[in-house]
């Protein structure tokens, strides 16, 4: 059954309040989630002040910021630090989104920073995404050919290749799967949008010859069928893509495919 | 549980766009029937048209109620033994809805 209320262990407490720094005109303040699974302490808020002018531009430099300069315990991921890794997606102001691509003056009053929803936490903003990388495995994401190889590479027109636009550009940075309360719910079972997108861009891949079986695999209550089309996931994409059409797109290929049988 | 998910998704689709015309029949009875006498009740539910269209809305109805909540119960209960228990309990729901209604009409 869905659990409607926490565990008692993981109700958030009132963290550390670092102090603010004086004579500075440009102080924001940020409210970060901090979780240690060794210290055996429920989860808490700590609150930092960060000097805007004596910081970079994004969420991520203050989060940088912060661990250089004030707390090297705080622990999150990031990488390339423009968009383009997905490395340090989590919840910032209430959006799934990169705080490598989301400015400090966007938000309006305190910063807060919380991991990915419904995820569990590794450390502080860090969330365990073996299952959600898992589910991308399972739906093979490369090409399945039963011709010959070409001497060189598998060609495609122009306009099979327009096909991959607005799918191809997925990073994987979890933020429309953790924003979709159908995965919260089922993410055991419900491949979720970012699998289902990365799905979509193989069946329809005019490269591929397994398309039939790639929709086979998909025909489950679970996998695909638990999209209600909510569209949190398009909402919350940093790269603009539209997961919840390509899962339709694919339930019309099934919807085709039943009907012509 | 769904073993045709396809097919599920088919059938809540067309019973969804079906129940669009069949509410305003529906419509239709509720502006109609209030200060009609009972013989006068009985005697529309007798005409063909009349009684084809309820037998209609109330399969039609019941039928869309029946997969909607199948999937309410396959969202949120999880444990196979309560699941199966649910569904079962959703599917008597729907037969008394259906048998009950379908009775009423055709001895009214």
């Amino acid at each position: 059954m869905v659990e409607l209320a926490l565990p008692r262990n993981s109700k958030i407490t009132e963290g550390k309040k670092w102090p603010k720094p004086q004579n500075k005109n440009s102080i924001r303040e940020f409210k970060v989630y901090r979780w240690n699974p060794e210290d055996n302490q429920n989860p808490s808020i700590d609150t930092y002040y960060i000097d805007t002018e004596d910081c970079g531009p994004m969420v991520l430099d203050a989060l940088m910021k912060i661990k250089s300069d004030i707390d090297t315990s705080l622990t999150f991921r990031r990488s390339c630090r423009e968009g383009v890794c997905g490395s340090c997606a989590m919840n910032i102001d209430g959006v799934n989104r990169l705080a490598c691509t989301t400015a400090i003056e966007d938000v309006k009053g305190a910063v807060s920073i919380y991991p990915l929803p419904h995820q569990k936490v590794i450390k502080d903003l860090v969330p365990d995404l073996k299952n959600f990388f898992e589910q991308h495995k399972s739906v093979e994401p490369w090409l399945h050919t039963k011709k010959e190889d070409p001497k060189e590479e598998w060609l495609q027109s122009k306009e099979d290749r327009e096909q991959l636009d607005g799918l191809y550009e997925c990073i994987m940075c979890a933020c429309c799967s953790t924003s979709c309360p159908s995965y919260w719910w089922n993410s055991d079972k419900y491949l979720g949008p970012a699998a289902l997108l990365q799905a979509y861009r193989w069946i329809i891949d005019s490269r591929d010859d397994e398309r039939d079986e790639r929709l086979d695999k998909l025909e489950d209550p679970f996998k695909l069928y638990r999209c209600h089309t909510i569209m949190n996931c398009a909402k919350a994409c940093p790269k603009g893509l539209n997961p919840a059409k390509a899962i339709a797109s694919i339930k019309k290929m099934l919807v085709e495919r039943r009907v012509s049988k | 549980m769904t073993h045709s998910p396809t097919r599920h998704f088919i059938l809540q689709r067309i019973t969804a766009v079906l129940n669009i015309p069949i509410l305003i029949f529906l419509l239709y009875l509720i502006f109609t029937i209030p200060g009609m006498s009972y013989d006068g009740v009985a005697s529309l539910f007798q005409k063909p048209l009349i009684l084809f269209l309820s037998l209609l809305l109330t399969f039609n109805f019941a039928f869309h109620m029946k997969l909607g909540m199948q999937m309410i119960i396959e969202d949120y209960i999880h444990e196979n033994k309560n699941l199966k228990l649910a569904l079962l309990l959703n599917n008597i729901f729907v037969s008394i809805v259906i048998i009950g209604c379908t009775y009423s009409l055709l001895t009214l």
